[in-house]
C-alpha cells in the first residue's frame, strides 16, 4: 500500500480544524486607577462587566497590559476573584 | 489591520479585540493545542493575543491568522525553551523530548505517534524546516503564502520548501 504521506499527515492532525476549542475570555478596561490599591477589585468588577456569564470554561479572563511582560490573569467565580495575578490594564494597544 | 484597529478609542477598543479573538482565536488554539500539552495552552493563547493586541495596527489584513501563527510560533519556541531550562534545573537524567529540544514542531510529532507509526518515521526522518512546512500545510492548511508570512520568509522561498519537504516525503513514505 502506497498511500500519500500529506493526505496522511492531514489525517493524522492530532486536533482537527473543526475540533470544538476552548477560549480564553479577553476583557479590556481603562488605564487609569488601576495603578494603585484596590486594583484588584476593579480588575474584578471590569473583567465581570465585560466578560458578564459568557465565560464557558474555568472563568479566566485575560487583562491586557502593554506594559507588562505577560498577560494578567484573574479567576472569576461568582462575582468574585479567587485568584489574581499582576495588575490591569489598558484601554489602548 | 483587523477591521476596526483604524479607528480604536477607549470606547470600542475592547469590541474590536473581542471580534478578533472570537474569529481567529480557535484557529490559534488548535495551533497550539497541536504543539503544546493541554495544560500550558491556556497561557500560551493569551500570550499570543497579548503580542497580538500590542502590535494589532501591524496585523497584515486578509492574512490576520497566518500573521497570528507567526507570533504563536515564537511564543512556543519560547515556551519549549523554557521547559529545557526547567527541566535541566530538576535536574532530570532522562529529558523529555520537549526538554531537549526548542523546536516548535517536537511535541506535534510525539502526538503522530499515537496514531501511524510508519508516518511518524517519515515526520522524524525530514529536517526541520521540511517537517514544519508540511505540518502548516497539512494541519493549518495554509498554502505558500501563508506559509511564507509564518515562517518570514519570501513566497518564492516557501513553495520552494512545500515542493521540496512533499517531495522528500513522498520519498520516504515509500
Amino acid at each position: 500500500m502506497s498511500d500519500d504521506p500529506i493526505r496522511a499527515l492531514a489525517r493524522a492532525n492530532p486536533f482537527p480544524n473543526d475540533a470544538p476549542v476552548a477560549l480564553p475570555g479577553v476583557a479590556v478596561a481603562p488605564t487609569h486607577g488601576f495603578a494603585h490599591g484596590g486594583w484588584a477589585q476593579r480588575v474584578v468588577v471590569a473583567a465581570s462587566l465585560a466578560l458578564g456569564a459568557s465565560l464557558g470554561w474555568g472563568l479566566i479572563a485575560t487583562i491586557i497590559d502593554p506594559a507588562a511582560a505577560r498577560p494578567n490573569r484573574c479567576v472569576i467565580v461568582g462575582g468574585q476573584v479567587v485568584e489574581a495575578k499582576g495588575v490591569c490594564i489598558a484601554s489602548e494597544p | 489591520m483587523p477591521p476596526g484597529s483604524e479607528s480604536l478609542t477607549q470606547e470600542n477598543t475592547g469590541e474590536v479585540l473581542r471580534v478578533f479573538v472570537a474569529e481567529h482565536g480557535p484557529a490559534v488554539a488548535r495551533y497550539v493545542r497541536r504543539r503544546v500539552r493541554p495544560d500550558d495552552c491556556e497561557d500560551l493563547i493569551n500570550e499570543i493575543f497579548t503580542i497580538a493586541w500590542r502590535r494589532f495596527t501591524q496585523v497584515p489584513t486578509g492574512s490576520e491568522r497566518a500573521w497570528l501563527y507567526g507570533v504563536a510560533r515564537r511564543v512556543i519556541a519560547n515556551y519549549a525553551r523554557a521547559e529545557r531550562r526547567r527541566h535541566a534545573l530538576l535536574g532530570r537524567i532522562r529529558l523529555s523530548r520537549a526538554a531537549r529540544t526548542d523546536h516548535v514542531d517536537d511535541l506535534a510529532i510525539e502526538q503522530i505517534a499515537v496514531l501511524e507509526p510508519r508516518l511518524l518515521a517519515v515526520v522524524r526522518e525530514l529536517n526541520p524546516d521540511d517537517r514544519e512546512v508540511l505540518l502548516l500545510s497539512a494541519w493549518e492548511e495554509l498554502d505558500a503564502h501563508g506559509i511564507a508570512i509564518v515562517l518570514s520568509i519570501s513566497q518564492p522561498a516557501a513553495r520552494k520548501r512545500l515542493s521540496r519537504a512533499r517531495e522528500r516525503a513522498r520519498d520516504l513514505y515509500g
